[in-house]
């Protein structure tokens, strides 16, 4: 923890980070090892994803609220993926952009929330980081290391994806 | 007829799936972690070259402050700004600063307009229509589409000491003319991101930016024939 701590200047945001260090890391394994095979790829997810939990520690409530903990699941999916993608471009293997995120109990409503939480990662992930977590365009824009533009077009596009999967449910029932 | 999904329809549905995802996951006190050697072994060695890079950081600071010292000697020592009080009433003044991985317009003087003017764009690559509207008395976005691929237009108003920063890690940036206006060109070396251009007119204070795949001369042809309704 020590190198993470060394990235953070303020010191309440030392004690919030310390405190989801020790709350969360072993979920992050778990989350990363429904991806990644190799310890050490998974060491690598988890630490990437620290280093986004701390650029962004400004915007995270308290430890235990559910906005933060969906946060760090999002993230250490995210980071998964993005070592997954690595991993198989370095064996060039194409990666499919439509992954699937984490396996999850659907909500049951036959409807929106479940087609919802049956998109690929990066759809649901933008989603819920927007609407279940509550974050602006322009939050995310520094939380995702992306532009607004490129933000506006991922939440377009998770849009456009629900809507088909729904339509697509509908047609099916 | 395709039914209408409002926000409040997706906030309802991600609230649930939120809900389920911590739900199906284990309750993260009750799960074990227990490091490796060899991981303790990499976060000693990362220590040692945080170090290096806590050198790196303060130079962006000094950066920094070099820039706050220059914006304050332009306003200071801006003549024009000092002959006419409507004059320095009317325009915004703006600087850039590029950064490692971001392009930041800071925003000084100028009175903010009360609500953000409509925008056409006249002239489109062949196979776009609009798509898409929304937008509020600040910010406004129209999409344009041909069936494969988006053109995002955004513009918003900007005031005295706005900033609006743009991440610009691992592309190219151009500085461009828009009309009479100095814009940038963003050009990223990942081509599943979109190139963009932001301009400014100083004037009214208004910044605009369109996202899209497509080459310098279409992006600033759309962009120079944009026009205030």
């Amino acid at each position: 923890m020590l190198v993470y701590l060394q990235m953070i200047e303020n010191e309440d945001d030392k004690s919030k980070f310390i405190q989801i260090y020790r709350t969360y890391i072993g979920l992050m394994f778990h989350i990363a090892s429904k991806y990644l095979i190799n310890q050490c790829d998974r060491e690598d997810a988890v630490q990437m994803a620290f280093e986004a939990i701390i650029r962004n520690i400004k915007k995270l409530s308290d430890v235990d609220c559910p906005q933060t903990h969906s946060y760090i699941v999002i993230t250490i999916e995210s980071k998964s993926i993005d070592v997954l993608r690595g991993i198989q471009a370095k064996a060039g293997v194409p990666f499919d952009d439509n992954t699937e995120g984490l396996s999850i109990d659907l909500p049951g409503d036959n409807g929106l929330a479940d087609a919802l939480a049956q998109l690929p990662a990066r759809y649901r992930e933008i989603l819920l980081l927007r609407y279940d977590c509550g974050y602006t365009t322009k939050d995310l824009t520094s939380m995702l290391g992306l532009s607004r533009g490129n933000v506006q077009k991922l939440i377009w596009r998770a849009k456009a994806a629900l809507r088909e999967a729904l339509e697509e449910r509908r047609d099916f029932c | 007829m395709k039914q209408m999904i409002t926000d409040s329809d997706i906030a309802m549905a991600a609230k649930a799936v939120g809900q389920s995802m911590r739900a199906s996951l284990p309750d993260p006190k009750l799960c074990p972690y227990d490091p490796t050697p060899e991981y303790v072994d990499r976060i000693l060695t990362l220590a040692e070259m945080n170090c290096s890079r806590q050198y790196s950081s303060d130079k962006k600071l000094w950066v920094k402050r070099v820039a706050a010292v220059f914006l304050a000697g332009i306003i200071g020592a801006g003549a024009w700004l000092s002959v006419d009080a409507e004059a320095r009433d009317a325009f915004f003044s703006w600087a850039r600063h590029i950064y490692e991985n971001s392009i930041i317009y800071s925003f000084f003087a100028g009175e903010r307009l009360d609500e953000l003017p409509d925008c056409s764009v006249n002239w489109l690559p062949n196979g776009f229509e609009q798509t898409m509207e929304t937008g509020g008395q600040a910010s406004k976005t129209k999409v344009y589409s041909n069936g494969t691929s988006e053109i995002y237009f955004d513009w918003w108003l900007v005031s005295d000491t706005t900033e609006n920063a743009f991440l610009s890690a691992d592309a190219e940036i151009r500085n461009v003319r828009v009309n009479e206006f100095e814009g940038d060109l963003l050009i990223p070396d990942d081509t599943e991101m979109t190139s963009e251009l932001i301009w400014i007119d100083s004037e009214k204070g208004v910044t605009f930016l369109i996202s899209a795949y497509l080459d310098e001369s279409e992006l600033i042809k759309i962009a120079e024939s944009v026009s205030y309704d």
